[in-house]
């Protein structure tokens, strides 16, 4: 195998993140036993090739920047799957985490009773790979730390983001391997609301593509604060342009979640 | 032969009739909740419920069938119910073993501190439930053993479900020798945690510093990971605690102690000298 990598190494086609955000998204990619693909976006690095007959897909993938522990969790060796020979095809689309994020704002924030607030942050996104027309694996274009969000016996498992929510989404440091998130929150209680995590539930939560911008942007976030013992309102609302990926669960009616880590 | 077979057939058709009707109504009728409880209880209950609903729905749908059969055969099921209450007091005083598992099951059931599937250490047994029966609950060991637990015994006993909530802490007992920056330990120890894949990075680990042992200071050190990660988490935490340890200086002890004669007294002169030649066997007999 080793000696198929080197081989694999010499024929290899590297693709930037430019190129490959540009031109290898939502579109059918077609293999030869000549053409290998060596793909980086982000922390992630993979690399794909046809067997000799053509008949099995190899692929692994690597990330640069981590630790050994992250990597031997997070990278692949060599691994295969069967290939179709005429009109087999990969097909890469981004995708939002596929848990919630948890959003850990520098400071504590303060929203006074009946005050609505605009926020932004930016998640980072995923790339799933659909190989043959079915989906094969997600892999995480930056690889975030796990959390908890809620007490320890009842709560929700999530990725850790810090430090990123601003008012203006001119602040935001953005990427185009990143989703630009709008929040709004309302505080209908009759407290102030002091909070020091927001969690996001992004399983409810579409990936879309607004016309004319090359930064890809989620569902707008209404987030409706009741109060200290009650669940907050939550309603995801289509900010227009090209979808990209539909919500992982549909939003029937309108959902209640603890959202907010209160102070 | 076949004569008589005939002749008891068309004195007693009715009768046949009916118990072939209430036999194949009877088993037509189980087929179908069977199947439905399959189907809707394996996407809605728990796996234990819907054990315990099919025993329920067999065990009553035989016993039904057959109280019809004998009632069809003229068979006097007041007489039956007298001799079978007789028959209980009986069997209920030979059974009581068994009658107490049963109940004790039944609160199992109702109470449901456990669920198939859950890892549990009982005080002799650690195992993940593999069914949970009428009179017994059975574990599988890690070395894939069976382990039967009879429910009375479970009901009275003490026992921890190891997987009952989605996240764990696991506590690690560390000891720093006395030389050592206790502050200084922390702050690699909280390092070691966040670089760590498996550490959930909230709830945050918890640093405490025990006291002063024997040998050495004590702290614990206890990081939340989710309870499916309990294998990798412990194996490389364990790991990276050693080596950065050796990589900051700071010095794991092992037991030792320290011989003091006082202060009034002078200290013992101990001098070290190299292994002594092994002397002959009756030279200790001899200096004796």
């Amino acid at each position: 195998m080793d000696e198929q990598a080197v081989k694999t190494e010499a024929a290899m086609l590297k693709v930037s993140e430019e190129t490959f955000i540009a031109e290898y998204l939502d579109t059918d990619i077609y293999l030869n036993a000549d053409k290998h693909l060596g793909i980086k976006a982000g922390q992630f690095e993979m690399e794909l090739k046809l067997s000799a007959d053509e008949s099995e897909l190899l692929m692994r993938n690597r990330y640069s920047g981590i630790s050994k522990l992250l990597k031997d969790k997070f990278e692949s060796q060599w691994h295969k799957t069967a290939w179709r020979k005429d009109g087999g095809s990969i097909r890469f689309s981004l995708r939002l985490p596929d848990r919630p994020v948890v959003l850990k704002p520098d400071m504590v924030q303060e929203i006074m009773p009946g005050q609505v607030v605009s926020a932004y942050c930016s998640i980072p996104l995923s790339v799933q790979l659909a190989v043959c027309g079915s989906r094969l694996a997600e892999y995480p274009l930056t690889v975030l730390s796990k959390t908890w969000f809620g007490e320890p016996d009842e709560g929700v498992s999530g990725y850790s983001l810090k430090g990123q929510v601003l008012a203006s989404m001119d602040k935001l440091s953005l990427s185009r391997i990143q989703a630009v998130c709008a929040i709004e929150i309302e505080n209908h209680a009759a407290e102030m609301l002091r909070f020091e995590r927001l969690c996001l539930r992004t399983e409810y939560m579409g990936l879309f593509r607004p016309e004319g911008d090359c930064i890809p942007a989620t569902s707008k976030c209404r987030l409706i604060y009741a109060g200290r013992d009650r669940m907050s309102k939550i309603s995801y609302l289509n900010p227009g342009g090209r979808t990209l990926s539909p919500p992982q669960l549909k939003q029937i009616q309108s959902l209640t979640f603890k959202s907010f880590k209160i102070v | 032969m076949l004569d008589e077979i005939l002749k008891l057939y068309n004195a007693h058709h009715p009768v046949i009739h009916r118990i072939a009707m209430i036999v194949l109504s009877g088993v037509i009728l189980l087929f179908i909740l069977n199947t439905y409880l399959r189907i809707w209880g394996g996407k809605k209950l728990a796996p234990q419920t819907r054990l315990i609903l099919y025993k329920i729905i067999n065990y009553g749908g035989f016993i039904i069938i057959t109280l019809s059969i004998m009632y069809e055969l003229n068979i006097r099921l007041t007489a039956l119910f007298g001799a079978a209450g007789i028959a209980a007091v009986a069997v209920g005083f030979a059974a009581q073993n068994s009658l107490s598992n049963v109940i004790s099951g039944l609160f199992l059931l109702c109470e449901k501190p456990f669920k198939i599937g859950d890892l549990i250490k009982t005080e002799e047994q650690l195992g993940i439930i593999y069914s949970m029966d009428l009179l017994s609950v059975n574990l599988r060991t890690f070395d894939n053993l069976l382990i039967r637990i009879p429910n009375e015994k479970i009901m009275k006993a003490t026992f921890v479900n190891i997987t009952r909530f989605p996240i764990r802490r696991l506590d690690l007992k560390i000891n720093i020798a006395y030389k050592d920056d206790v502050e200084h330990a922390f702050e690699v120890l909280r390092d070691i945690a966040r670089r760590n894949p498996y550490c959930l990075d909230e709830p945050e680990p918890l640093l405490i510093f025990q006291g002063f042992m024997d040998s050495s200071q004590e702290i614990l050190f206890g990081v939340w990971f989710e309870k499916s990660d309990y294998v990798v988490l412990r194996n490389s935490i364990l790991k990276e605690v050693k080596k950065r340890f050796d990589e900051e200086g700071i010095e794991i002890p092992f037991p030792h102690r320290t011989v003091y004669a006082g202060a009034v007294t002078p200290s013992f002169p101990v001098e070290i000298t190299d292994t002594p030649k092994s002397e002959p066997e009756n030279a200790e007999i001899e200096n004796r």
